[in-house]
């Protein structure tokens, strides 16, 4: 729910960005609930019109090669696409060796640099330390 | 932003949540893209059916009274729309007085104090600074991002 800078992508790209997040949802063959919650709340961040949301999901099932999406991207959005794509894969608890493979030839095909991945797993680490203290916060949710 | 227990909750309090949030959006007059991109966020992340967001986004048009969905709001889904009223209230950048009127009307039906309500807003300063270090990371900064945190690069 943060604010950020996926909503500021052209159309075109945004749809690209959600078929690259479809992608990366079927890496390990498995939807979790909780991999699905943070799909559509990413598709929802992004913005796209309903029609677009609802071919994004019947692509779930059979999506695009991860470079067919890439040519679509531009550099910064393929850079989002990985941040969340990772943040997607983390959302069930854990990455998977299948997805931690996918998500590092992701970063080879964006020509980040090498510690690109161990720094967002990281952030993605923090990230839950956050949530954990909000939900402290509220008591015992 | 991430896995949360919102879809813990009924279709029914998901509804309401929603709701509560639509009235923080609407609450300064104006709805800016950022909010929107939130509230739509948490439709998604709370699963609700694509038919149920239409329902609900006709709401944006003619919002809803708070108390009549305040009365309706269980103590753990009023808690999780505090929590997120902040989120999406910070979104234009700054807290409106109309915006931390509703929000003080939410804390009492969570039941939270104020020390809890004044921890909730610097919790969401942190997240901020924490998802501003992933773009960061990523070289895909926002205006005013390299502002907010010391990069441990």
């Amino acid at each position: 729910m943060l604010p950020d800078t996926i909503h500021k992508l052209p159309q075109a790209e945004r749809f690209a960005y959600a078929k690259i997040l479809a992608y990366m949802s079927r890496v390990d063959n498995e939807l979790s609930v909780e991999e699905m919650a943070m799909f559509e709340q990413r598709l929802g961040t992004a913005l796209l019109s309903p029609g677009q949301r609802k071919e994004i999901r019947l692509a779930l099932k059979s999506p695009p090669s991860l470079e067919e999406s890439l040519q679509a991207l531009s550099p910064e959005g393929g850079r989002l696409a990985f941040r969340d794509s990772i943040l997607m894969c983390a959302a069930d608890g854990t990455v998977d060796s299948d997805e931690l493979e996918a998500l590092k030839r992701f970063a080879s095909l964006l020509e980040l640099k090498d510690n690109a991945m161990d720094r967002m797993l990281k952030w993605v680490s923090e990230g839950y330390a956050w949530m954990e203290s909000g939900f402290e916060l509220l008591n015992d949710l | 932003m991430l896995p949360d227990s919102i879809d813990l909750i009924s279709d029914e309090q998901k509804r309401l949540y929603i709701s509560t949030l639509i009235i923080i959006c609407g609450a300064d007059g104006e709805l800016v893209r950022e909010e929107m991109a939130a509230l739509e966020s948490a439709m998604g992340q709370a699963l609700i059916h694509p038919e149920g967001r239409a329902d609900l986004r006709q709401s944006l048009v003619n919002i809803p009274k708070l108390n009549p969905i305040l009365d309706r709001l269980e103590v753990t889904t009023a808690r999780l729309a505090l929590r997120d009223g902040f989120i999406i209230a910070a979104c234009d950048g700054d807290y409106a007085d109309e915006e931390i009127s509703i929000l003080q009307k939410i804390k009492e039906k969570a039941k939270l104090s104020d020390e809890v309500f004044q921890q909730l807003m610097e919790w969401v300063q942190e997240g901020w600074f924490w998802h501003s270090k992933g773009r960061t990371i990523i070289d895909a900064n926002l205006l005013g991002d390299d502002k907010t945190h010391i990069d441990d690069n």
